[in-house]
């Protein structure tokens, strides 16, 4: 099985829809010699860094000359980048003049020190927006933010708004993600990459083999909700849906997530309490960068449950239908974008709503594996790399001629 | 129609640009419509014009699929799903006939009886739920499409189950076939029944019950 970085542009002939990798050949052979930067504040984590980590090697494949930036600065940048991210996405944050001078001033530093000179330059989220008050008058720029930017904190986005306008364009996940921008606006969703360890197809041995690590039984269908044990998780309501179902099927719930980040409103010992009560409900936190981890439990699920009541665009619930399993997802951010309702799962807006729609799947199987393959179709289509890839390339050359 | 996610237009294939375009219900996609440049309108019936959607089961095209999720009109989604772009030379043509479509259905929509059922809130997408005799009003629940088979219901009979499912709260049957009937005493019986509990089968039942026994009384 392709893995890292060794993995090539053909080997998604056998998972794209058919035709998309010839498109993108024939789109790279045009844009051959271009060169494209991509920046972003972290190497390490989320689904940014995922996506850059195998869309900058295939770009270097199909000619275009592909290199990605990271911005450094002290701890306080860190922090100053985490909490302005917050409040783009609505949190109330208290961020400082001093705090918005620190994250200028360490952009301007970046901006010296990057190599940037190049015909598009990608600039991903908050932390790194300013590096374009240092922009030359050579190549295009990009702003690209992941999250929804609709209820900004005002405060916080009149302070950048002036730097956002000086970018050539927006990128946004989806239409109602998009700040108010005189700038073109393009919409790119996210996508999930088929051959990463995340997605990847996996043996019986190796997925029982996770399991067991993480103290998973088989014994009974399970239902999995997969994310951070914080408030907007709503873990806890996850779990009333599960006693709902528990009425009247023998089921088991997972709940696997990232340790509580600082602020984040821990909810992780409230739902191990619950657990600890009950011997059906497992609550796993998971190790860092659980690729195979979640792809085991994904595969070993009945149904997943995504249901946070806030969230960007929810990108694990294409994933979860990738790996064709029928998705109950709440009516939060870009869920309802990626389930047709009825077709590859529901949304839902209660507790009791959850609970009805899984006991309806868990009445009917065959409804869980035509709901599955719909949904495996439906991500084929529209949340692959491989269309992510050709949107880029589209940005490219729609904005460089 | 707060709280919809507005139908965004947006302009091309394979990079879609956001346009200065939003429609917010029906009336006002049918006016965008009009006004949107003609790759914003193929944009939108891509799916059907280029890749035939995997998910049969899904609308084929975008304008269907908002109207039906958003604004949950399942009739209108129904019939802007059958447009089909085959048919038409010219996406002038497939516009026209989304546009005259919307109008249609608009049209149409004040003498369907599912409007009459909504007037009475107040509001097109939502109607007062049915409250018992001195609790608070307030609640409220979104009912954009009603069944037609329980239109049919309400629009032919004017018994307080009838009177619940418009919206009306209290019961009116009392003073509705029972007065022009001049029974008093089955006026008063019927008006004793609590509309607010029990499920509507059960209230039909009560109904049904009482109106049985008047009638056995009367044939004795």
């Amino acid at each position: 099985m392709a893995q890292g970085s060794s993995v090539k542009l053909d080997d998604y002939r056998e998972v794209a829809p058919r035709g998309a990798v010839d498109f993108l050949l024939r789109i790279g052979e045009r844009l051959r010699g271009r060169r494209l930067v991509h920046v972003s504040a972290s190497r390490y984590a989320g689904p940014v860094v995922e996506t850059l980590n195998r869309l900058v090697p295939i770009l270097n494949d199909l000619g275009v000359d592909t290199s990605w930036e990271v911005t450094i600065g002290g701890a306080d940048f860190d922090t100053v980048t985490r909490s302005v991210g917050r409040a783009l996405a609505g949190t109330e944050q208290v961020i400082t003049e001093g705090m918005l001078g620190r994250l200028r001033d360490t952009c301007a530093d970046n901006a010296r020190r990057l190599r940037l000179d190049a015909d598009l330059v990608v600039v991903h989220d908050a932390g790194p927006l300013l590096v374009v008050e240092s922009r030359g008058s050579a190549g295009r720029w990009v702003w690209a933010h992941h999250g929804d930017l609709s209820s900004a904190q005002t405060q916080v986005w009149s302070a950048l708004r002036p730097s956002a306008q000086r970018y050539d364009a927006a990128v946004f996940s989806l239409p109602k993600f998009a700040g108010p921008l005189s700038i073109p606006r393009f919409v790119i969703h996210p996508s999930v990459d088929p051959l990463s360890d995340r997605n990847r197809e996996m043996t019986r041995g190796e997925q029982m083999l996770q399991l067991d690590r993480l103290h998973v039984l088989r014994d009974k269908p399970i239902l999995l909700q997969v994310g951070p044990f914080d408030r907007m998780g709503d873990a806890l309501g996850v779990v009333n849906a599960y006693r709902l179902v528990k009425k009247h099927h023998d089921v088991r719930l997972v709940l696997a997530g990232p340790p509580p980040t600082p602020g984040g409103g821990d909810a992780l010992g409230e739902v191990q309490e619950t657990a600890s009560r009950d011997p059906d409900l497992s609550v796993i936190v998971l190790p860092p960068d659980p690729q195979a981890e979640l792809n085991a439990l994904e595969r070993a699920a009945a149904v997943v449950v995504h249901k946070p009541l806030e969230t960007d665009f929810g990108i694990d619930v294409a994933a979860a239908m990738w790996k064709g399993k029928p998705v109950i997802g709440s009516a939060a951010g870009g869920i309802p974008f990626q389930i047709p309702q009825g077709v590859t799962g529901y949304v839902v807006e209660t507790v009791e709503g959850a609970a009805f729609r899984i006991r309806h799947l868990l009445n009917n199987p065959e409804l869980i594996g035509r709901m599955g393959a719909a949904g495996r179709e439906h991500v084929r289509r529209h949340f692959l790399l491989t269309r992510h890839l050709a949107s880029y390339l589209a940005l490219l050359a729609h904005l460089t001629g | 129609m707060s709280g919809v996610d507005p139908f965004v237009f947006l302009g091309c294939l394979e990079l879609r640009e956001l346009l200065d375009f939003e429609a917010h219900d029906v009336r006002e996609l049918g006016e965008q419509l009009e006004r949107v440049p003609p790759e914003s309108v193929f944009c939108h019936m891509a799916a059907v014009l280029m890749h035939r959607s995997a998910l049969t089961e899904t609308y084929p095209n975008d304008f269907a699929l908002w109207v039906g999720s958003e604004v949950r009109d399942a009739r209108l989604a129904e019939r802007l799903a059958a447009v089909d772009p085959f048919q038409s030379d010219s996406m002038e043509r497939v516009r026209e006939e989304l546009v005259s479509t919307i109008g249609d259905h608009l049209r149409h929509l004040s003498a369907a009886p599912r409007r009459a059922w909504v007037r009475r809130s107040g509001s097109s997408g939502r109607i007062s739920w049915p409250s018992r005799p001195g609790t608070r009003r307030g609640r409220s629940a979104s009912f954009a499409t009603p069944s037609p088979r329980w239109t049919r219901a309400c629009s032919s009979t004017t018994s307080s189950t009838g009177a619940i499912a418009r919206g009306m709260g209290e019961a009116t049957s009392s003073s509705g076939s029972t007065a022009r009937l001049e029974s008093h005493e089955l006026a008063e019986r019927l008006a004793h029944i609590d509309p607010g509990v029990g499920s509507l089968e059960r209230i039909r039942d009560r109904h049904l019950r009482v109106l049985t026994e008047a009638l056995e009384r009367e044939a004795r």
